[in-house]
């Protein structure tokens, strides 16, 4: 292009090195990046410039890794275009330069070479030809790039013309062969992987992340029996990975029969199995240390893995140690069905207490009579003695609702309940047609939005009661002079506004309650709440935010479906001026057609917002990897979620 | 610096001189990249890789301006102020950018009250720095371009294009006189309440990405500018390092070495008030409270990277 034919004959590194950055723009361009000529002519310029002061002539310029450097200063634009021109460098300068085309055809060709045919040929007997493993890789490529095709007389290689039209097509399509073969991998393994498996161990070099977690356990089963057992091994731990990340799997026990083969389950994998099949916690207690997994889970999953536990009955005693050791309470076993044991009484006693809060919360009499009629038949069962407090605790609390007290009674089992589980109770009685249990519940309320303000303060907050920004000059000098107060925070000035964004889709439900207790109660410079699931509500805060108007519409609709980040964000920053963004969500975006949610969150940063995104251990991380101007902090506790709020909002 | 003879007819150069001649240092020019990062080593304390000095060198003599790019505190305008005054001999100019800068604060403008009496003339024009460097031919460093309008940003890549400031007022045009007229410019796409720089404007520049550098370059970086009298041990140092490592992993407000070198420096000075030879654990801790505590909502954060590395 800009090269005379005599420069090139009298420099011929010269001319390989303009050669070479033509090449890198050229691919640059295909990726999207928008290099101009007047940028060519920059590169080679600066290139031949910086070869001459570094001493370097352009071919050992050639052979070092710095024309990627150069190259960078000049084409790369935005952060993350450094890769992509060092990639095309390397491509550019490894091998002497040959068009894809070539390429393309050079890998082709080898691949016949390898089976034995030409252009044209018949396939005979494809069983005899795969069961070696080069001849099987071969056949495999050349398949999936069709250069062999399916006829009616059976399988045949295609004419040289066909295959370079193919080649071209797929180029034009997906830039180089590499890219062609990955991508027609992916679209067989989309469609059961027969021939995809065939490729065993390159495989694993292949980006793929787009091919479903079901696919990829597929083909690993599929490699295991071809005897690809490192190949297997890697793709059955990309599997486990994005299991633990919380993917859904269809078959979680074919899941975990191949997993547990490979010594694979950890403790990650096991608790994302068990948050969708509650029933495999069985098979797990083999496998991994219950006591560590149930805490992790929801209540509601850990009464039915209590339940399933003792089911098994051999489980049972396990259970009744995890109920020793706290790692579960009397009332995680509401479901347990189980006669003549401490078991049988503990469930009961869950029971009672299950009545209790309807009694309280529904304010129907029925649900009272039926808890004394529990707690009486307890006192006299097999198991009392073992639960003598709780069942003492019981008839206190029936006692406290027959003679009217519901203030103490709703009091005493909330102290009793999970935090998550006592803000249900609390919420679903503060809506009571009883005036008396409404008042009480949202007194109560009112206390547990107090209790999460202060849980998880730090000591260093005790102590420093003052708040605002530090004082440096000052600071500084009482610190030469060493004397007494050396914190010196300057008057507090008007605080960020912060625009809190909460994902209350199904997969975040644990974590829901505890962050809307925790904006409500101490976010006083929250200006804007935004729910959402795939639907999108959004409160624009005036004033205090009132805690019962939250609750309101927060349990207004149902803790389930689908989840639209993008279109969150792109609320929660719509005529807002720029300032803090919180975003509680796992950025598991399941709403398809719609913006990528990494899009909408670069934009809000290019716009000036500050985002910070809590996530639980679950996250999609694909969605935050490299992204710039973003904080993100993982959360794996209600607790640890309340302090991350803290920090943010206070 | 001094007027030569062949300028002294100029009204405005003569009073470009006069203004700025008393600042401007004068040195013997350096433009052999090897030689340039051996000077900023010794004489500026800066260790600048020497693929950076040669890429900017390069880049000069391509015609074109150099973008620093990167994270606050990895000492982008100190090395550019350097580079650029041992390239063209003389002190570099810095413009430090806002929103409200124009042409008339960088080239120059009217003095109201002169121009009353002396109408629009060279008497009543004042040179501002752009001008004073095409004039003295010294370097220019453009800082925090990101926060400067746009406006802004295309006259400035008009001038660095032609090499020419044109003031209409005065019908006059001033030309690069030499090679040392030259640009570096610095910014930090991370940080808030940054403008983007337009495609056309990235087209035209050079650049160069600034990074945290790795801990043992960081240790000789603060063991470079390390200037209390008390001794820091190189332990100490190594743990320094870490806490600060852990911060950029964690904290909004990501220390870079100038916050470490700033940290070394108030330990030692903090050790030698208390009559100590030795910078200690103590010393480090209270230092960091000063250097490092930037947000009160990340103080937290700050307080749990000393504990993890030093203990207690």
């Amino acid at each position: 292009m800009m090269r005379s034919e005599g420069s090139s004959e009298a420099e011929p590194c010269l001319g390989r090195l303009i050669d070479v950055v033509e090449a890198v723009a050229v691919e640059l361009r295909r990726r999207g990046l928008h290099i101009s000529t007047s940028q060519l002519v920059d590169a080679v310029r600066v290139a031949v410039n910086y070869s001459a002061v570094r001493g370097l002539d352009p071919c050992r310029l050639l052979a070092s890794d710095e024309l990627g450097f150069v190259l960078s200063a000049v084409f790369a634009r935005r952060p993350g275009d450094e890769e992509l021109v060092a990639e095309a460098v390397k491509r550019y300068t490894r091998e002497r330069r040959q068009s894809p085309l070539q390429e393309f055809m050079r890998h082709v060709e080898s691949d016949l070479r390898v089976l034995n045919v030409t252009y044209g040929s018949r396939i005979r007997n494809v069983q005899r030809l795969v069961s070696d493993r080069a001849r099987a890789h071969a056949y495999a490529r050349l398949k999936l790039l069709g250069i062999i095709r399916r006829t009616r007389h059976g399988e045949r290689v295609v004419s040289r013309s066909e295959a370079v039209g193919i080649a071209r097509s797929l180029l034009t399509s997906y830039g180089s062969y590499r890219a062609a073969l990955e991508a027609m991998a992916i679209k067989d393994l989309e469609r059961g992987g027969r021939r995809a498996a065939l490729l065993g161990q390159e495989l694993t070099a292949m980006r793929l992340e787009k091919v479903n977690v079901d696919s990829l356990l597929a083909l690993a089963r599929s490699l295991l029996r071809q005897g690809e057992l490192s190949a297997a091994l890697e793709l059955a731990k990309r599997a486990a990975r994005r299991i633990a990340h919380g993917e859904r799997v269809r078959d979680v026990h074919l899941a975990l029969e191949l997993l547990r083969s490979l010594n694979l389950v950890d403790r990650d994998v096991a608790v994302a199995m068990i948050r969708q099949e509650p029933s495999i916690a069985v098979q797990l207690s083999e496998l991994v240390d219950m006591g560590r997994i149930i805490p992790r889970l929801a209540h509601d999953v850990r009464e039915h893995v209590v339940a399933q536990l003792v089911k098994s009955r051999k489980h049972a005693g396990f259970v009744l140690r995890l109920l020793a050791e706290g790692a579960i309470s009397v009332y995680d076993l509401k479901l347990v069905r189980q006669r003549d044991s401490v078991l049988a009484a503990a469930a009961e006693a869950a029971q009672a207490l299950d009545y209790i809060a309807r009694a309280l919360s529904e304010a129907n009499p029925a649900y009272l009579d039926m808890a004394a009629y529990t707690v009486a038949r307890l006192e006299r069962g097999a198991g009392a003695a073992e639960l003598a407090a709780e069942v003492r605790w019981l008839r206190t609390v029936v006692a406290m609702l027959e003679r009217g007290d519901v203030d103490g009674a709703l009091r005493a089992v909330v102290a009793r309940l999970q935090p998550a589980r006592a803000i249900e109770l609390l919420y679903a009685a503060s809506r009571s047609t009883d005036r008396r249990v409404r008042a009480a519940a949202q007194r109560l309320l009112a206390v547990v939005a107090s209790r999460l303000r202060r849980s998880g303060a730090g000591a260093r907050e005790r102590v420093w009661g003052r708040r605002g920004h530090l004082d440096l000059r000052k600071a500084l000098r009482l610190r030469f002079f060493l004397s007494g107060d050396y914190n010196i925070a300057v008057s507090r000035r008007g605080r960020e506004k912060v625009v809190l964004v909460l994902d209350k889709s199904g997969s975040m439900r644990p974590y829901a309650l505890a962050c809307v207790m925790a904006a409500a109660s101490f976010a006083e410079n929250v200006s804007r709440i935004v729910l959402f699931d795939s639907r999108v509500y959004v409160m624009n805060v005036r004033g205090r935010l009132r805690l019962q108007r939250l609750l309101d519409s927060l349990f207004a609709v149902s803790f389930e479906g689908y989840t639209d980040v993008a279109r969150a964000v792109a609320e929660a920053t719509r005529a807002h001026p720029p300032s803090k963004l919180v975003l509680i969500s796992d950025l598991r975006q399941t709403v398809a057609g719609g913006e990528d949610p990494r899009a909408a969150i670069e934009r809000a940063v290019r716009l000036g917002w500050r985002v910070y995104i809590l996530a639980p251990p679950t996250l999609d991380r694909r969605v935050i990897e490299g992204l710039r101007g973003v904080r993100v902090s993982l959360f794996s506790s209600e607790l640890e979620l309340t302090r991350s709020l803290r920090r943010l909002l206070q | 610096m001094e007027l030569t003879a062949a300028h002294d007819d100029d009204k405005l150069v003569k009073k470009v001189y006069e203004i700025y001649g008393s600042v401007i240092r004068e040195r013997k020019p350096i433009r052999n990249p090897r030689e340039m990062v051996k000077v900023l080593r010794e004489e500026y304390k800066l260790i600048v890789d020497e693929r950076v000095v040669s890429l900017v060198v390069a880049a000069f003599m391509a015609g074109r301006p150099v973008l620093f790019e990167g994270p606050p505190g990895t000492g982008k305008t100190e090395i550019g102020e350097a580079i650029l005054t041992l390239w063209a001999g003389k002190s570099a100019f810095i413009l430090p950018c806002s929103e409200n800068y124009d042409e008339y604060r960088v080239i120059g403008d009217f003095h109201p009250l002169m121009a009353l009496r002396y109408g629009f003339t060279e008497d009543s024009f004042i040179p501002r720095p752009l001008l004073a460097a095409i004039i003295l031919d010294a370097g220019v460093l453009v800082d925090e371009i990101r926060r400067s309008s746009e406006e802004f940003q295309n006259m400035l890549l008009d001038i660095i294009d032609k090499r020419r400031i044109v003031v209409p007022e005065l019908k006059r045009v001033f030309r690069a006189r030499g090679v040392g007229f030259q640009f570096i410019l610095t910014s930090n796409p991370e940080d808030i309440g940054q403008g983007e720089l337009s495609d056309a404007f990235l087209r035209r520049v050079v650049r160069i990405k600034f990074d945290y550098p790795p801990p043992d370059l960081e240790a000789e970086i603060v063991r470079i500018r390390y200037d209390a009298g008390a001794v820091l041990p190189d332990e100490l140092l190594g743990k320094m390092i870490e806490v600060v490592g852990i911060l950029r992993e964690k904290s909004a407000y990501k220390p870079g070495p100038a916050d470490t070198v700033l940290w070394a420096r108030i330990a030692g000075r903090l050790a030698e008030l208390r009559g100590s030879r030795r910078v200690e654990v103590r010393d480090l801790v209270e230092a960091a409270q000063i250097v490092l505590y930037k947000r009160v909502d990340e103080e937290d954060v700050v307080d749990d990277a000393l504990r993890r590395v030093f203990g207690g």
